[in-house]
């Protein structure tokens, strides 16, 4: 009989389904619980990271850091916001992170190109691609993290806030300025402007 | 003058404008949604904004799909995990040992601490210079050094100095020694041995006169 029971505790359907019960059992060292977690963000994450960092790479090192530091100090969790929230926020820090790293790299290597070669037609090129994703790309990553966590995540303005670590208010901004920016580079029309400010 | 319910209509306006994409997206309370709504039936230029949050929302969530190596990451996560389980348990096994023995090892202390007394006492010398722990000086006369455990309250102490008419003269010192005088008329190495039977006692004897 308790063989039974503890055959029927570890199937996959008998696990605390909620993310605050994952993470309850995460606190408590339940790799299983923990694998749970990890199935369900891993996607959405390793999206989010891509989207951020603008690197299919540095988007899977993100979602695995990530959920490491979720590993570790799950039972700092509070419930004071929802567990998503939580897991994303961590995911936002360190996409920001890594995505200056890597701004700091790829300026090094346009700095080297400029001695070897004068590629004029490398921004023409850009500014000709009318597509979502190079769209997305010509905002900064604070405009890009408040689209991706609207219509990917389907977050409410005050969870993004809650995500970001900022008012609803600079969530509002940031939503319209990128809307704006996306109008513009979208259209046909499109004049050439330089990355907006953020909020 | 200021016409209010147009300031109202273009304040709303604003208010809706702002409000789209969680429209869209579909998170808004029942009581904003009702209001973007509302003013959707009168507005178009928010209608078309609507139609095409509708558009962008739907590219962002289509736009360029992949296979998240579930696998490769679900091993690295798990070889990382256990990696640092790891590397703390010699650290973990250690505390837990020592807390698991401490008072093992506290009594184990105390009886080497009685065994060298002991020793000190019991092994002859020649020398008659030489000082032991119950070595006496000039002026304590009638004496007995005796050793109790380190449990022993001090109520349990002072019962047992009164049940055998000793008075404390010293103590405890650094091994935990006691220094007690008895009245003249009583045979120390005899009192010793009646206060060895004591629980709380671990030692006793006559403090040797010089």
């Amino acid at each position: 009989m308790r063989l039974l029971k503890s055959i029927r505790a570890s199937l996959p359907g008998n696990m605390p389904q909620t993310d605050e019960a994952l993470l309850a059992a995460i606190a408590k060292g339940d790799l299983a619980a923990f694998e749970h977690i990890h199935r369900r963000y891993l996607p959405k994450l390793m999206h989010f990271a891509r989207r951020i960092t603008g690197s299919h790479e540095a988007a899977e090192e993100i979602a695995d850091d990530t959920l490491m530091v979720v590993w570790r100090t799950s039972n700092r969790f509070e419930g004071r916001s929802k567990p998503s929230s939580w897991i994303f926020g961590i995911a936002y820090r360190l996409s920001l992170k890594k995505r200056q790293s890597l701004d700091r790299q790829r300026n090094d290597v346009v700095l080297e190109d400029d001695l070897v070669s004068d590629d004029s037609d490398t921004a023409e090129t850009y500014m000709l691609q009318k597509d979502l994703n190079s769209a997305l790309e010509r905002l900064t990553p604070e405009l890009r993290a408040v689209v991706e966590l609207t219509y990917y995540n389907g977050y409410l303005y005050t969870e993004i806030a809650e995500i970001l670590e900022c008012p609803v208010g600079t969530v509002k901004t940031r939503m319209m300025t990128a809307r704006r920016r996306l109008r513009d580079i979208l259209s046909d029309d499109a004049p050439i402007l330089s990355e907006n400010a953020v909020a | 003058m200021l016409d209010s319910s147009k300031w109202r209509s273009a304040n709303n306006h604003d208010d809706v404008w702002e409000l789209i994409p969680w429209f869209v997206n579909g998170s808004l309370s029942e009581a904003e949604k009702d209001r973007v709504k509302q003013h959707m039936l009168t507005c178009t230029d928010c209608a078309a904004e609507v139609a095409r949050q509708y558009s962008l929302a739907k590219k962002v969530m289509t736009e360029d799909p992949f296979d998240p190596p579930l696998a490769r990451s679900w091993s690295k996560l798990r070889a990382q995990i256990k990696a640092e389980e790891r590397a703390d348990t010699p650290r973990i096994d250690v505390r837990r040992w020592f807390a698991g023995w401490q008072g093992g090892i506290m009594f184990a202390g105390a009886g080497l601490a009685a065994c060298l007394l002991a020793a000190v006492i019991i092994i002859p010398t020649d020398n008659n210079d030489f000082r032991t722990l119950t070595s006496g000086n000039q002026a304590l006369q009638n004496a007995i050094k005796f050793q109790i455990k380190v449990d022993v309250s001090n109520e349990k102490l002072q019962g047992l100095l009164a049940e055998h008419g000793l008075t404390l003269a010293g103590g405890p010192s650094e091994t935990g020694v006691y220094t007690v005088t008895a009245p003249n008329d009583v045979d120390l190495k005899t009192l010793s041995e009646e206060l060895m039977i004591a629980p709380e006692v671990m030692f006793a004897a006559p403090v040797q006169q010089p």
